[in-house]
């Protein structure tokens, strides 16, 4: 009995530390919200706010965005160098065979550097090309393995700064990299103000080197060596795929799909299996990730006009139009004829359904429709979702006294194509 | 609190989604690899305008954005004619004889590693031949899969094409022709509205196809349609689904046509000079309301109906008084009460038929008009 009690106090008591920590946390909201009209108000104003954003922007999806990594970009050829700059060889071009090795493990003995005139020097170098999927820069940094030689009372600087192929248009602000008083080794400095721009505009991008020197008393004969130089950064890349599958009901690939058709039996009359194509564990999933709206979504046998339902015994025909599944409307010697009626069908998935328009019902005939249209997107089609296409019917004549097997077969292919 | 949480997190991203581009989604498939800054269609499909005996080189970049590793079959066919008019590829059983025969591929398979892509790089070399218009083909990826041994019924494989639209310059021809259009009533009360359109010229025109559906008294009810490309020598038709309207009545669907018929246009290149502009047949049709309409449709009349009894009594009830109702000399002693008692009518109708006003005071051998006497 005494036990019983104590656990009711026990039980009372953490009830009412939680209800204590529940009210502060309240309390918190609310000297948060302070400044707020009362609840009710709220919710009205957020159901509101939600409907209008609704109606202007459709219900929210969940997108990915991907910055991917940059490969490392190193010089590839000599930029406009002028005459003050020099490397451990002399001046002889090319220069960037110099300073293109890894600032990690450079080659110290290689080197590209001012001259020791004692006076400004600058020099362009072209840099590796954009990777395939590039669409804009996000951010960029240079790393470079640096030396100081000779400096007594001198100053100098070294800067650098991205430019486009033209060597006039910026692509960053110019950075500060080392002085005369900065430790050899490794330096990288994150580029500021990077252009996004695209492929086109980073495609034989710049990386400018600019010395400054001040004497001091009597000249040092000094030079700020670079002896390696890469990029790294981050990228976006450019749009996805447009892509179409068969999905389960939670969206995972089908590992071997097919349209069901309902079995039948033998008859002495011809007869029709009817099925549908898209049902919802094999959902018809079209998904454009592309920046092109405009597709269409067809289905044809692989085997051609010349295909037909296979079996170890007899076949028969899935695109002659002679009526009654009889032969004779084309050249093979079977009959039956499939047909596909995508206006029946339902479309769900994230993308709407503005602009898509669903195909006619359609018989194929060898020859003349090998190939039928499921859909067709338009220009002003969503994209950066998917689609699922669910109730397709299908139906398929067979001919009078086709002998019962249960091994028919064909294979169809479902082809999205970007227009 | 929660409420509130949630709907300024739902608030926020339905705000701002269309500020995030989405990049990157499980697929593999590809892309040109060359796009020209020039043409916007370019970076989703190939174009070209190349002379006879032109060797042009192009690559496709393929690309694996799913999880897995992917080995993909890249291969050239020509275009066939799918239903409706629409674009589609060719099999790769199929012999290729027109664009898919002048594509020679570097490689025609590829393993790609989850999120990786690799180039493929084309030649296209046109024939001495070639056809002056548009010719098109397809570039086409496809997962390489062991074919399932036993399996029955109709199994199925899936690709991606990209179109290849090459143009032989010469007499290039941009004509469209609306050929039909009709409505036709679906079982569950919606509507299918079939426009057709011809292409009667040598290359692919992108037409802005528009069903404007009014109603009876000429306001627009919906729009359906957008831009769809009509290739050469084809029919294009499209099924707009009109959903039962929920007013129902006479409705009437009008279709209009625009293009650019102008010869400097071509795939995702536009004049800049005006569009021509076909109009086709207007059909009209009978919608029966949903219930719901029909419900508020009936009260709405039965309310207008007992509007207009009432209206055509009070009007009935004015006539009479006009016609019947009789000068009267005001005595001393009356008023208007002693009056409407007198006649019995009301004090209201006296004053309102008179045209008096509060305090209603009557003088001494004033005339006004009263009921007359049984």
């Amino acid at each position: 009995m005494r036990l019983k009690q104590d656990k009711k106090l026990k039980f009372r008591r953490q009830n009412n530390e939680q209800q204590d920590i529940r009210d502060k946390q309240q309390k918190n909201w609310r000297a948060v919200f302070a400044f707020l009209p009362q609840k009710h108000i709220l919710r009205r104003v957020f159901i509101f706010l939600l409907i209008f954003a609704w109606l202007f922007n459709g219900w929210p999806q969940i997108q990915e965005v991907h910055a991917a990594t940059l490969p490392t970009l190193r010089p590839t050829a000599d930029g406009t160098i002028d005459a003050e700059v020099v490397h451990d060889a002399g001046t002889a071009a090319p220069f960037y065979t110099h300073i293109d090795d890894d600032p990690d493990s450079p080659n110290t003995a290689d080197w590209v550097a001012n001259s020791q005139n004692e006076i400004a020097a600058s020099a362009f170098f072209d840099v590796t090309d954009t990777p395939a999927d590039f669409d804009t820069m996000n951010t960029l940094e240079i790393k470079i393995d640096f030396e100081a030689v000779g400096f007594a009372d001198d100053t100098a600087v070294l800067y650098a700064q991205m430019y486009q192929s033209d060597e006039s248009t910026t692509l960053s602000d110019e950075m500060q990299l080392a002085t005369q008083a900065t430790a050899t080794g490794l330096i990288t400095v994150s580029f500021t103000n990077v252009t996004a721009g695209s492929k086109t505009i980073w495609n034989g991008a710049r990386i400018h080197f600019r010395w400054t020197y001040t004497k001091n008393k009597g000249p040092d004969n000094a030079q700020l060596k670079i002896t390696a130089t890469e990029l790294n950064g981050t990228y976006t890349a450019s749009a996805g795929t447009l892509t179409v599958d068969i999905v389960d009901s939670d969206g995972n690939p089908v590992a071997s799909p097919s349209m069901v058709m309902g079995a039948v039996t033998f008859s002495f009359d011809y007869q029709t299996a009817n099925g549908t194509f898209g049902v919802s564990t094999e959902k018809i999933r079209v998904e454009n990730t592309t920046a092109n709206p405009q597709w269409s979504l067809t289905i044809a046998a692989n085997g051609g006009s010349t295909a037909f339902w296979d079996s170890a015994g007899t076949d028969y025909d899935f695109n002659d139009p002679t009526a009654d599944a009889g032969d004779g409307g084309d050249a093979d010697s079977l009959g039956g004829q499939m047909t596909i009626g995508a206006s029946g069908g339902t479309l769900g998935g994230t993308c709407s359904a503005t602009d898509i328009t669903k195909g006619s019902s359609a018989s194929f005939s060898e020859g003349a429709t090998d190939s039928i249209t499921l859909l067709t997107a338009g220009a002003s089609a969503d994209t950066g979702c998917y689609w699922d296409f669910t109730g397709v019917s299908v139906s398929q004549t067979i001919p009078a006294e086709q002998p019962a097997a249960s091994d028919y077969s064909i294979n169809m292919t479902l082809t999205v194509t970007a227009l | 609190m929660q409420i509130l949480v949630i709907g300024l997190a739902m608030l926020t991203s339905a705000v701002f989604a269309s500020s995030v581009f989405a990049i990157e989604y499980g697929g593999f498939g590809g892309r040109p690899a060359y796009p020209r800054a020039d043409n916007p269609r370019t970076e989703s499909i190939f174009v070209h305008t190349l002379e006879p005996g032109d060797v042009q080189e192009e690559g496709v970049l393929t690309v694996n954005n799913s999880a897995e590793r992917k080995t993909m079959l890249v291969y050239a066919v020509d275009s066939t004619p799918s239903t409706g008019g629409a674009f589609a590829c060719a099999q790769k059983s199929e012999t290729p004889k027109d664009v898919g025969a002048w594509i020679t591929l570097e490689k025609g398979e590829v393993t790609l590693e989850p999120g990786t892509n690799e180039l493929v790089p084309f030649t296209i070399r046109v024939p001495q031949n070639a056809s002056v218009g548009e010719h098109n083909g397809c570039i086409v990826m496809q997962e390489k899969k062991e074919p399932v041994k036993g399996q029955s019924g109709a199994s199925l494989s899936f690709r991606t094409g990209l179109r290849v639209a090459i143009t032989i310059p010469g007499e290039l021809e941009r004509k469209l022709e609306i050929v039909g259009f009709t409505v036709t009533k679906k079982d569950d009360g919606s509507f299918l509205l079939h426009p057709l359109v011809k292409n009667l010229g040598n290359v692919s025109i992108d037409a802005d196809a528009q069903v404007i559906t009014s109603y009876f008294f000429g306001l627009t009810h919906i729009t359906h349609g957008g831009q769809y490309p009509i290739l050469r020598g084809d029919i294009s038709d499209w099924n707009f689904e009109l959903k039962k309207p929920f007013w129902g009545g006479w409705y009437r669907s009008s279709f209009v046509a625009e293009y650019d018929a102008n010869p400097e246009a071509g795939v995702g290149v536009k004049s800049g000079k005006t569009l021509t502009r076909l109009e086709g047949p207007s059909v009209w049709f009978w919608s029966f309301p949903t219930p719901v309409a029909l419900a508020i449709e009936v009260i709405v009349l039965l309310v207008l109906a007992f509007g207009g009894f009432l209206f055509w009594l009070s009007q009935k009830r004015k006539r009479w008084i006009k016609e019947n109702w009789v000068f009267y000399e005001i005595k001393s002693g009356e008023d208007i009460k002693s009056l409407a008692e007198r006649f019995d009518v009301s004090w209201k109708l006296l004053a309102r038929v008179n045209k008096l006003k509060p305090p209603y005071a009557l003088k001494t051998g004033q005339k006004i008009k009263v009921p007359p006497t049984k």
